[in-house]
Parts: structure tokens; C-alpha cells; sequence
């Protein structure tokens, strides 16, 4: 495999200065952007700086235990962050919602075990960054699912009702809330795949081919993700709505307020 | 019967309803009226147990009611709101959504008695084969009241019903619940023309009820 070119730290630092455009649009259009463009960037490169180091160390390590352990942190880490971007409760919903995310990233193991041996998922070179992409790009539809599924439940008070006393039981009086909820998490998701290789060239194969390998190994895994990462969206978006719904409504179907963080 | 006896409900510091008694009969026809945030859809809300109280009771043939019997408590009532439930798929498809929820499995849709009650509220039967979303909204809110009323449950919580449909529909509807003698009918409303069908009227404001003979 041929190596990819090293960019020098200097060289980054230099290139860094194409910044000046944007800055100079936002001072010319008196955006007060500017500001927060340069803490992002300063927090991005710091975040990646640290990554880089225990990435380094764990692909050194390379033990099965310690890969597994990374995949569960990510998880956690992931379910904290979707909880606190759809304003729910932390500590109300966590428990609840978790084991969609573990459920999710069973599953989508297995199905990396049809195509690769235990050893080689299970090594921190392929589990770590495949597992990291598909629990990246499932954080958007989650938050969309389970604020819509809340925000619809909360503004439709009387459907909800409506429904209970028609016969419904807690899971038939939810699922138009659920199906809606769904369409909008994954619905665009299912266009954005249409277009891909024509509008964008997706991040994993850019990076394999720069990597060294040849474009057609690379389309072959960047089909794998993207199968990967759209059946993680919708099995885990329709897991943690139908397990949030279990901590969201008290034994007379009532909202419980306090899985809800303060609007602001 | 229905009780509500010494209902005090109150929400944000606010008194929503204050010490309030009713008492439904069966077979009674009631209008409960008053301004809006006068408490009139919370009071239906409390009869289903989806509004706790902070004081008095709920009782169904002068038995307090119990989270123990809620499943049973509720299917005693039939609730309808003022606007029609979202739904993909045929109005026929509409209608026999109550019959596949578990709990309604042994029961079947009458497809005749939809004809007849769709005629009854002025609906062309023939409406059932299109599209419920291609309906206008009083078509669609009186395909929810039939859709409600195949479950042949005795009492009825109507949530001002009427606010979205033209005169002669409301008035097909209004008619319809005053001559059905055999259901009880609890009807919040802003419309005088269900006092002129023969309604008793109760009225609720900032949280006092009273009733008017």
C-alpha cells in the first residue's frame, strides 16, 4: 500500500490562513461569526489532537477487551449527546435509551461478521473507525426522531387521548406519533443515499483512496457503511422512541413532565 | 352516573377548577359552557383520568374511581375532540381503525351501520372510498364522531365538536345527539345551537361551576 503524504504541522498552520476568507465575508456582511469560527476551529483541532493520542495507543494496545470497551464508550457517549440535543433528562432517560444504542451496535456487528473474520472486526483498526462512523451519523436522526416523537406528543395531547379511549393500548396510541417522528429521522436520508457519488464523494472512500487503495475496494466498503449506517438510524431511532415512550408517560398515560429539559 | 365531587384542580399556582360538583344521570344531555380557559376541556380530561386533582374524587356509580380501573373505567366513554385525527389511507380504512387495537379484536365493523350513520350526519357513503387525507376538515371530524360512535359506548365527551363544521353539518350533528335518548352526552361547546336542541346547559367560569335551570 503506498503511504499517504505526510502534512507537516507548519504546513497545516500555514494553509490555516485560507480562513481569512470567510472572515473577511462575515466582517464585510458585519456577521459577528467570526468569533465563533475561530473557537470551533481551535476546539476542533484540540479534540482531534487528543483523539490522535489515544487512537495511537489503542491501535498499539490492539486487545479485544480494550477495543470493546472504546465501542461502549462511544455508545454512552453517544445516547448522552442525543438526550441532551432533543432536551430530554439525562438522568429521567439514559437507562431507557441506552440499550437501543447497544442493541443497534449488536446488530450492526453482526452484520460486519458476514463480511469480515472475528479477528479482523474485533481489531482496533477496523472495529474502532466503523463503529465510530456508524454511531457518528446516527446522532442527526435520532435527535430529529425523538424530538419530533416528543414535541408532536406534547402539541397532540388530545390524539393521544383520543386514541386511548378508543381502545388503543400504550403502544397502538404512540405509533402515529412514531411513524411520523421516523419518516422525518430517516425519510431524507433515503434521498441524500440517491445522490451519493454524484453530488458528494463520500468522506470514508476520499479517505481510503488517499489512504492507498484503489477506488474499487473503496466503493465496496463505502456501500457497506452506508447500508451499515442507514439501518443503524432506523433500528435505533424506532428503539429509543419505543423505549423513551416507556419512561415518558406515567400508568394513566399521562406526559411525565419531568423527562423534559427546560426549553430555553 | 357520573360524579365529579369536590373536584379542585390547579396548575402553575392557577385554580383551574374550584370545588366542583356534577353529577351526570344516565340518558341526561348536558352543554357545558363558558368562556375559553374556563376549565370546561380540563373537566372531560379529569372524567378520563388524564387530569389529576389535587382535591375531590372521580365516581362512577358512586364508586371513586381507581388508576386499578382505568382500562375499564375508560371504555365506558366515548371522547371526541375538535379536531379529527391524522390519518393515512382511505376513509373506509378511517373508520375501522378502532377495530385493530387489540383490545376491540372481538368486535367487527358494521359496514351498513357506517352507511347509515355517514347519511345521518350528512356524509355521502361513497366518500369512504377516497383518500381520508383529500377530505375537508368537517368531513373528516364527522367521519371521527361515526368512527367513535361504532363502539356503541354509553357516554359521551364531546370536546366542542362542532367549532370546525358549517351550519347544516353542526346542525346534523347537534340534531343526531339529541334524539340518541339511549347515550349520556357531556358536550363542551361555544354553540348555543345545542341549549336549542334541548340541552341542559352547565356553565363553568375561572373554575366555578354552576348550573342553570
Amino acid at each position: 500500500m503506498n503511504e499517504t503524504m505526510v502534512i507537516s504541522i507548519p504546513a497545516l498552520f500555514i494553509f490555516s490562513f485560507i480562513l481569512v476568507f470567510p472572515v473577511l465575508i462575515f466582517r464585510h456582511l458585519r456577521l459577528r461569526l467570526t468569533r465563533d469560527l475561530l473557537i470551533s476551529m481551535a476546539r476542533m483541532a484540540v479534540q482531534l489532537a487528543l483523539v490522535a493520542v489515544y487512537l495511537e495507543y489503542i491501535f498499539r494496545l490492539d486487545m479485544l477487551l480494550v477495543n470493546v470497551a472504546w465501542v461502549l464508550v462511544m455508545i454512552v457517549v453517544a445516547s448522552g449527546s442525543i438526550l441532551r440535543q432533543s432536551l430530554l433528562s439525562w438522568r429521567k432517560c439514559l437507562w431507557t435509551i441506552l440499550p437501543a444504542h447497544l442493541l443497534t451496535a449488536l446488530l450492526i456487528l453482526t452484520g460486519f461478521l458476514l463480511v469480515f473474520d472475528f479477528a479482523t472486526i474485533t481489531s482496533a483498526r477496523y472495529l474502532v473507525p466503523l463503529m465510530g462512523m456508524v454511531l457518528g451519523n446516527i446522532l442527526r436522526s435520532n435527535v430529529v426522531a425523538l424530538d419530533r416523537f416528543f414535541s408532536e406528543l406534547r402539541a397532540n395531547v388530545e390524539v393521544h387521548i383520543q386514541y386511548l379511549t378508543l381502545g388503543a393500548n400504550g403502544a397502538e396510541a404512540v405509533r402515529p406519533f412514531l411513524r411520523n417522528a421516523l419518516r422525518a429521522a430517516v425519510g431524507p436520508q433515503i434521498g441524500t443515499v440517491a445522490t451519493m457519488g454524484i453530488v458528494s464523494l463520500p468522506g470514508m472512500m476520499t479517505g481510503q483512496i488517499l489512504g492507498g487503495s484503489s477506488p474499487a475496494v473503496a466503493i465496496v466498503y463505502q456501500i457497506m457503511i452506508m447500508i451499515a449506517i442507514f439501518t443503524a438510524a432506523t433500528v435505533s431511532s424506532f428503539l429509543a422512541m419505543h423505549f423513551a415512550k416507556k419512561a415518558a408517560f406515567d400508568p394513566c398515560g399521562r406526559l411525565n413532565e419531568d423527562i423534559f429539559l427546560k426549553r430555553p | 352516573m357520573l360524579e365529579f365531587r369536590n373536584v379542585t384542580l390547579r396548575r402553575a399556582g392557577r385554580v383551574i377548577l374550584d370545588q366542583v360538583n356534577l353529577t351526570v344521570s344516565p340518558g341526561e344531555h348536558l352543554a357545558l359552557t363558558g368562556p375559553s380557559g374556563g376549565g370546561k376541556s380540563t373537566l372531560l380530561k379529569v372524567a378520563l383520568l388524564f387530569e389529576s386533582v389535587d382535591e375531590g374524587a372521580v365516581l362512577w356509580n358512586k364508586r371513586e374511581v381507581s388508576v386499578a380501573d382505568l382500562t375499564t373505567h375508560r371504555s365506558r366513554f366515548l371522547y371526541i375532540g375538535q379536531k379529527p385525527l391524522p390519518f393515512e389511507g382511505t376513509a373506509a380504512e378511517y373508520l375501522d381503525l378502532p377495530f385493530t387495537f387489540a383490545a376491540n379484536r372481538a368486535l367487527r365493523a358494521d359496514k351498513a351501520e357506517q352507511d347509515k350513520l355517514m347519511e345521518a350526519l350528512g356524509l355521502d357513503p361513497a366518500l369512504k372510498k377516497s383518500p381520508y387525507t383529500r377530505l375537508s376538515g368537517g368531513e373528516q371530524q364527522r367521519l371521527t364522531i361515526i368512527q367513535g360512535l361504532q363502539l356503541e359506548r354509553g357516554f359521551c365527551l364531546l370536546d366542542e365538536i362542532t367549532s370546525s363544521l358549517d351550519q347544516d353539518s353542526m346542525r346534523s350533528v347537534v340534531g343526531f345527539f339529541a334524539q340518541d335518548t339511549a347515550r349520556t352526552v357531556l358536550a363542551v361547546t361555544h354553540n348555543r345551537e345545542w341549549l336549542d336542541f334541548g340541552f341542559s346547559e352547565v356553565s363553568l367560569e375561572s373554575g366555578k361551576l354552576w348550573r342553570r335551570e
